[in-house]
């Protein structure tokens, strides 16, 4: 099963029910569809408030996990440019306790980050049931 | 669902202002939320019970706006959760949020509620046990050292012993061929001096 969305700041709330049917349809049990749905909506809200206002989001099940690819555009050039390379987009994707990422890290059972000022690719990955987790993705 | 994602009311109830906040707390919503809730309570008055059993769900905003709406009451009024659905205290555990607020038997032990602290004491302990394991290891390798140092120490009294012994063995060799035959070679040809054909 597959789900790709694109989502801004007006569909979030649409974007966690998709998310929520879409990872219970992949077989995840009710409390830990919750929370891709609360892990999913964060990486989302980072995307919204750091990375253009908007971004995408594609969810697939790959050897008994469940991946959340997030992606989103950046600021652009001109405005990596005013500041300071990629210490823009790489400052507000850190890992601050009690932030969102710091969250999401807590959640997923594998969780990588690539930022820069050309936008961020984020994949967060939940173990299915009557899966061991670890064989996907380096 | 509603248009703006949370709903606020307060009513009065036995002396106590209930505050009733519903429906999805994210980070669009959670702006709005001080306000309304204080607007809300200003009409009732009485110590604050929020009432959370209509949070359907709550994100980080949200979670630091409630947070940061049961810190800050007006006028010294006190707040408490009650009716906090288990997702809900999920997220405000896991930030370590609204702890006070939340009835006791919903907190979290503090390891969880404070993971920062308990992962610096977490990792002060393994410092601790990683320094015990160096200090036994150093006294350890001092102990083995001592062990080495008198051996070589006893072997070297050894070896002094085996040189006393060829130096005496070989004395009493000397001694034996002093009569036979060194001796006499070396006194048997010319005496290196006084030379005789050597003016003085």
């Amino acid at each position: 099963m597959t789900l790709e969305n694109s989502f801004d700041s007006g569909t979030l709330p649409d974007l966690r029910r998709a998310v929520l049917a879409e990872a219970v349809a992949a077989g995840m049990p009710d409390d830990r569809a919750h929370d891709v749905v609360l892990a999913v909506h964060e990486l989302a809200a980072n995307a919204v408030c750091h990375g253009g206002g908007a971004g995408w989001l594609r969810m697939e099940t790959v050897l008994g996990e469940l991946h959340c690819f997030i992606s989103d555009a950046g600021w652009g050039d001109a405005h990596a440019r005013t500041r300071t390379g990629n210490t823009v987009a790489v400052r507000q994707w850190l890992i601050r306790p009690g932030h969102g990422l710091w969250l999401v890290r807590d959640l997923a059972d594998h969780l990588s980050i690539m930022s820069g000022p050309a936008g961020s690719e984020v994949t967060a990955m939940f173990t299915l049931p009557g899966h061991r987790g670890g064989h996907a993705i380096s | 669902m509603a248009d703006d994602g949370v709903q606020v009311r307060a009513a009065s109830l036995n002396g106590a202002c209930v505050l009733w906040i519903a429906g999805e707390l994210d980070l669009i919503a959670a702006g709005a939320l001080a306000e309304r809730a204080r607007a809300a309570i200003a009409a009732v008055p009485g110590p604050v019970v929020i009432d959370l059993s209509g949070l359907k769900f709550v994100d980080v905003r949200g979670a630091h706006a409630l947070d940061e709406l049961v810190r800050t009451l007006p006028d010294g009024r006190t707040a408490a959760f009650r009716r906090c659905p288990l997702r809900v205290r999920r997220v405000l555990n896991l930030l370590g949020l609204a702890a006070d607020a939340l009835p006791a038997r919903d907190r979290t032990a503090p390891q969880l509620a404070m993971p920062e602290l308990a992962a610096q004491v977490r990792r002060a302990r393994l410092e601790a046990a990683g320094s015990i394991l160096d200090v036994s290891g150093t006294l350890a390798r001092l102990a083995s050292t001592r062990v080495r140092l008198a051996s070589t120490i006893e072997r070297a009294g050894l070896l002094r012993e085996q040189g006393r012994q060829a130096v005496a063995s070989s004395r009493a060799a000397r001694q034996q061929l002093t009569p036979a035959g060194r001796e006499p070679e070396l006194s048997a040809g010319q005496p290196p001096s006084p030379s005789p054909g050597l003016p003085l």
